[in-house]
Formats: C-alpha cells, sequence, structure tokens
C-alpha cells in the first residue's frame, strides 16, 4: 500500500518510527509531510491552547533536551526505536533511510502539503501529529487518514484524552480512527489499553500512550491494506469534547498515580451520566 | 493549594481594609489613586457590600477567624440601617451621608447579605429585612412586561442579570415562604429565560441595550439562574439548562481561544484587548458550581483556568498597602471595565472563587477518581 505520514515537528521519535516500520512492512512510504514547528500561526495556535507562559516553558524544556537528554515523555519511545534497532532521530532521516520523500510545510492544509499529496497518489494517510486537517486533505488520499486518540472513544473526544479518562477512573486507551472532519468523531477501527505502571506519572504515561498508538496504527494499516478493517461509526451524543487540562487537575492526577490510585474502570463499560453540552 | 491560600488570605484582607477606610459602615466601591488622588478609598457601596456579607462568613468559617464573621455582621447592621419603609434599598454609593433612590437590582444583592447574616446568627431581623425587601421586589414587578420596568440603572431598560434578583427572592422565599415573592420570582426567570438564543447569549445581559456585555453581568445573568435552579429543585432544570448552555458557550469560546475575552456581543464575538477579571471570577464560580452539580471535569478545568489568569494578576506584593491583596477591574488596568480602578466585588468574587476551587480540588484529593467515588 502507498502511504503517506505526517508530522508535527522535525524530532518527532513516533513519526520516525513509524516511517521505519511501515517500510520494514513491505508498504511503500512515498511521503512525509512535517510541520515547521515555529511557523507564526502555530505557535499562535499553541499559546491560545496553552496560553504564552506554558508555551514558552514548553520551548525551554524542549530546547534543552539536547543538553540534558529527554524527558520522561519521551524516553518511552526512545527505548522503542533502540530496541527495534531504528537509528534515525529525524523524521528528515528517517525519509533519507527508507526512500521517502520529505516535505517541511506551514501547515498540512497549505496548498503545498496538498498538491504533494495529490501528486504521490497515495493510498492512505497516517497522521502523526500536525494540526486540524480540513476536508480537502481528509478526502485526497483514497482510503482516508488514520490517526490514533489517545483515549477510548467515542467518550473523550480532543485535548489530552489520556489525562481525562484517569480522572474519571477510567482505563487509558488509544483508539485507532477515520479522521472526518469533527473532533475525533470517525469512523472506530481498534482500540488498545495503555498500561498504568505503578508509581508513574502523567508524562510517562503519556510516552507510554504514544508507544502504544504507534503499535496500534501500525495494526491498523494492515488491517486497511489486508480489507480487513471493520470500522465502527461514533454516535455524535456518545461523547464529550476535551480540552487541554488545568494545570491544577494534572497535579491532582499526578498525586493520585503517586499513591496507587489506578483506573478502576474498562473503557468500554464507561458512559458520561447524561448528553454533552 | 499553598498559592490559593495565601492569595484568598490578601484578598480576604483587602475586603477588611476596604470596610476599614468606610470606618466599618459599608465597604468602599473601590480603591484608585487615579479617580481619588487624595484617599484613594472611595465611598461606601451597599449594593456590593450585601454580596460581601456572605463571602466574609464564608471566609471566617473556613478559617476559624472571627473577625471576618463579625465584620460581616456589622455590614448587615449597616444594611438594615438603610432600608425604607417600603422594604426597598437604595441604589448607588453613599456619598457624605446620602444615598441614591430604591434600586431593584441592588436591593435583591442585599438581600443575599441579609439572608447570609440570618443564616449565621439566626437572629429574626435579619430575615425580616429580607422578607420586606423581597416583598417589595415582588410588587414592582411590572405584570405585562414579566420583569422590573422601574428602579433601573438605565430609563426603560430591563436587564437580563435581573436573574440576579429573582434568585435572593427564592432566598427568602427558602427561609419565609411566600406564595406571592415566588411566583414574581419565577415570572420573572421565565421571563429572562425567553431571551435565549440559540448560540447561548441572552438578550439585555449588558448593562446597556446596545453595548456588549461584560462578563460581569453575563456571569451575573447565569448565576441568577444557575442559583434558582438549586433552590428550586426539579422545577427548576429549565433554568438550569439556560445556565448551562449559556455557560457552555463562553467555556468553549474561552478554551478555544486560550483566555476569556472583556465582553461579547449577541453573536459572542469576544472584546479581547481586555479581560474584566471580576467576570473572570465569577466564570470561575458558575464553571465550578456546575461541575459539582453534573460531575463534568471540563468545568472545573475551565474555571481553574479563568482563575489562574487572575490569581497571576493580584497585586500580591505592591508597594501601596491597600492595593496589596486586590484585583483590578480590567487586565489590562487601562481596560474598560473599572477602568483604572480596584473594585469591591472583584475582591469578593475572587475570593468565593478561591474557596470554592480549594473545595473542589480537596475532594479529589481526599476522594480519588470520579468513577470510583
Amino acid at each position: 500500500m502507498r502511504l503517506a505520514v505526517t508530522a508535527a515537528y522535525g524530532s518527532s521519535l513516533h513519526a520516525v518510527a513509524l516511517l521505519h516500520e511501515l517500510a520494514a512492512g513491505g508498504h511503500d512510504v512515498a511521503l512525509a509531510l512535517q510541520v515547521g514547528l515555529f511557523s507564526p500561526a502555530r505557535l499562535r495556535a499553541y499559546a491560545r491552547q496553552l496560553g504564552w507562559g506554558k508555551l514558552s516553558a514548553k520551548v525551554r524544556a524542549r530546547l534543552a533536551l539536547g543538553r540534558f537528554g529527554p524527558s520522561d515523555e519521551i524516553a518511552p519511545m526512545r527505548e522503542y526505536l533502540r530496541a527495534r534497532g531504528i537509528r534515525s532521530r529525524t523524521v528528515a532521516r528517517a525519509c533519507r533511510a527508507v526512500g521517502a520523500q520529505y516535505l517541511r510545510v506551514s501547515s498540512l492544509n497549505a496548498p503545498r502539503a496538498l498538491r504533494a499529496l495529490r501528486e504521490a497518489a497515495v493510498d492512505l494517510v497516517v497522521y502523526a501529529g500536525g494540526g486540524i486537517l480540513r476536508r480537502d486533505f481528509i478526502r485526497t488520499p483514497r482510503f482516508g487518514v488514520l490517526n490514533a486518540h489517545g483515549g477510548p472513544l467515542p467518550a473523550f473526544r480532543g485535548m489530552n484524552a489520556g489525562e481525562w479518562s484517569l480522572f474519571y477512573g477510567v482505563q487509558p486507551t488509544v483508539t485507532v480512527h477515520f479522521v472526518d472532519e469533527g473532533v475525533d468523531t470517525g469512523p472506530m477501527l481498534l482500540e488498545r489499553p495503555v498500561d498504568v505502571p505503578p508509581g508513574c506519572t502523567v508524562p510517562q504515561l503519556r510516552g507510554i500512550a504514544t508507544v502504544v498508538s504507534v503499535r496500534a496504527l501500525l495494526e491498523a494499516v494492515e488491517q486497511v491494506a489486508g480489507a480487513r478493517a471493520q470500522t465502527t461509526p461514533q454516535p455524535p451524543a456518545a461523547g464529550r469534547q476535551h480540552f487541554v487540562m488545568a494545570e491544577p487537575l494534572v497535579e491532582v492526577l499526578e498525586r493520585w498515580l503517586a499513591e496507587g490510585r489506578t483506573p478502576v474502570m474498562a473503557a468500554r463499560d464507561f458512559a458520561f451520566p447524561q448528553a454533552a453540552a | 493549594m499553598e498559592a490559593i491560600v495565601e492569595r484568598a488570605h490578601a484578598a480576604a484582607e483587602w475586603l477588611l481594609r476596604s470596610i476599614a477606610a468606610c470606618g466599618g459602615q459599608g465597604s468602599a466601591v473601590y480603591y484608585s489613586r487615579w479617580f481619588r488622588p487624595r484617599r484613594g478609598w472611595a465611598w461606601p457601596y451597599p449594593e456590593t457590600t450585601g454580596y460581601i456579607i456572605e463571602t466574609l462568613i464564608a471566609y471566617g468559617r473556613q478559617t476559624g477567624r472571627r473577625e471576618f464573621i463579625d465584620t460581616a455582621i456589622q455590614q448587615a447592621e449597616w444594611i438594615l440601617s438603610l432600608q425604607s419603609g417600603d422594604g426597598a434599598l437604595p441604589g448607588g454609593a453613599v456619598v457624605r451621608g446620602r444615598t441614591g433612590g430604591p434600586s431593584v437590582f441592588n436591593t435583591g444583592q442585599m438581600v443575599l447579605g441579609l439572608v447570609a447574616a440570618f443564616d449565621e446568627t439566626g437572629r429574626r431581623k435579619y430575615l425580616d429585612g429580607a422578607v420586606r425587601a423581597a416583598g417589595w421586589l415582588a410588587d414592582e414587578v411590572d405584570d405585562a412586561a414579566g420583569t422590573w420596568t422601574k428602579h433601573a440603572y438605565v430609563r426603560n431598560y430591563s436587564p437580563a442579570y435581573y436573574t440576579r434578583v429573582a434568585w435572593p427572592m427564592l432566598e427568602v422565599v427558602a427561609r419565609a415562604p411566600d406564595t406571592h415573592v415566588h411566583s414574581q420570582a419565577l415570572r420573572v426567570l421565565d421571563t429572562i429565560a425567553g431571551w435565549q438564543r440559540e448560540n447561548g447569549a441572552i438578550r439585555n445581559w449588558a448593562f446597556t441595550p446596545t453595548a456588549p456585555a461584560f462578563t460581569h453581568t453575563i456571569a451575573y445573568t447565569i448565576r441568577g439562574f444557575l442559583e434558582s435552579a438549586r433552590l428550586l429543585g426539579d422545577t427548576g432544570r429549565r433554568y438550569e439548562d439556560v445556565a448551562a448552555r449559556a455557560a457552555y458557550a463562553l467555556l468553549r469560546r474561552m478554551e478555544l481561544r486560550g483566555r476569556l475575552a472583556g465582553a461579547y456581543d449577541l453573536q459572542l464575538k469576544g472584546r479581547y484587548w481586555f479581560t474584566c477579571l471580576t467576570g473572570n471570577c465569577q466564570m470561575a464560580i458558575i464553571w465550578m458550581k456546575l461541575y459539582e452539580r453534573l460531575g463534568d471535569g471540563r468545568w472545573l478545568s475551565a474555571a481553574l483556568k479563568a482563575l489562574e489568569f487572575v490569581m497571576q494578576r493580584q497585586r500580591m506584593r505592591a508597594r501601596d498597602p491597600n492595593v496589596r491583596g486586590a484585583i483590578a477591574g480590567s487586565s489590562p488596568f487601562w481596560g474598560r471595565y473599572l477602568t483604572l480602578r480596584y473594585p469591591n466585588w472583584a475582591a469578593k468574587f475572587y475570593l468565593d472563587a478561591l474557596l470554592l476551587a480549594y473545595r473542589c480540588l480537596q475532594h479529589l484529593l481526599e476522594n480519588g477518581p470520579c468513577a470510583s467515588r
């Protein structure tokens, strides 16, 4: 199957892993679209989501990574790459290694990105970050766009879905689904639970979920390629769109995890008590 | 949590100073060296002093500091001294001993203080004062309009935030049942509920008919519905729906935009060049109350973000001791709402929000994930 992979930034390790693993699985990885980290539109979008203070702290943390080693969040992905013998650490290098075209764009919806996607004539796009996708992008690949959402669907749509599921005492879960024009509302393909090791922190859990999402996406691509994919539609009112979790609530989660208050409910058993607002 | 405690203490102390500045007879409407270069403190303001009573009592109870409760009760005495024979309470500030004419909205806010004083002390005179005021309010409802048309801030304009007058009336009814007061409060709520638009906005929720509404008056309107719903139980579900719809419309805008605007028009287009800090605190209170009622964590998360925005702007180390602990009307300080002033109700709603945030977070820490409760 002819594939494209997206990436939110140049050192996106899960995009690197996907490029290598998909190529190793015998797929024709034709294109990687990577969004420039410091485009003004992107910075504005992040600042709105996180606030300028938190954004600058995040950028500082990322810039310091080279000097101080990987954060808790990316350590599991680094370990995965090491275990799989993948040596690339940037999207550009991974593209060179697997023979894919590498294109850095200001936005995945930019005309340049869409043109490249059309010219590559891919069957499927594997989404590994890069911002909200518009209709033109979603409709270009023959089978659509696959995304691994960091929480159980349909209940927990939107941002920080893993954290929100923990908040409700629900097993964190990665759900692979086809992207549609809503926020995580597309047909679901498969879901995989994320283990919560004793004493882990929220960033560590995010890192573990990222590894689970890479494996789940690889599995989903095989299903689509083998025409075995069975999708389940999401009833629109079955879930809630979540936003970035406030810092004091993340601190509450950290306390719960430190005290060993782990999730008690399987994702499939959970439903919100009433319709979403 | 430590930050909440420290900042709540600073705001509570500032409120005490605002009352001491008026000789213990009301809380100064604001502090501003720009508007009052010599003294800084402005005149006592009965309306907001009224609802500051409940805040001081809550803070005194939470911390075990009796002086806050004593000061609150002293303010209730002062409010009673302002009441006219027909039960009405005055609008405006008390300037050189003179009060304004009777005011529907201000009477409602002072009723909240009298009710809180009654709950705290059990002294009948506070409830009697509240009952007389509620009776006056019920009599003044214009039956044809379904709301009040007289004794307003702006002539011939009935604002939507009169829901915050219906609420105190229902508080009185909960303690001293009265079918007339009850039915008039419902009449007003029904009228204003009918003003809600598809997008959640509510007509007339601004100070004036044409201006965009500050989040302050938007939150007044929503809170009136929400508290009325709480008091009415199952029969108030409709008002809770109205409140939740409007509150969610603002939550969504804040989350997508990163912060609340200072004001919104009826299309919910925000004026983002300033933030109405008291509006942030009031919306945080509403969202936290909705979280407590509905168990949806998104309300709490949004509330904590809106409150954090204000916490970062509280003056904790100002050189002027009368600014320390205060909350400005707007951020930036020259923003459109209460420009260059520190109003007493900003500190009041900020302190209310901090107390509520503390309670919500403490509950989560003690009880663990929502689903396991």
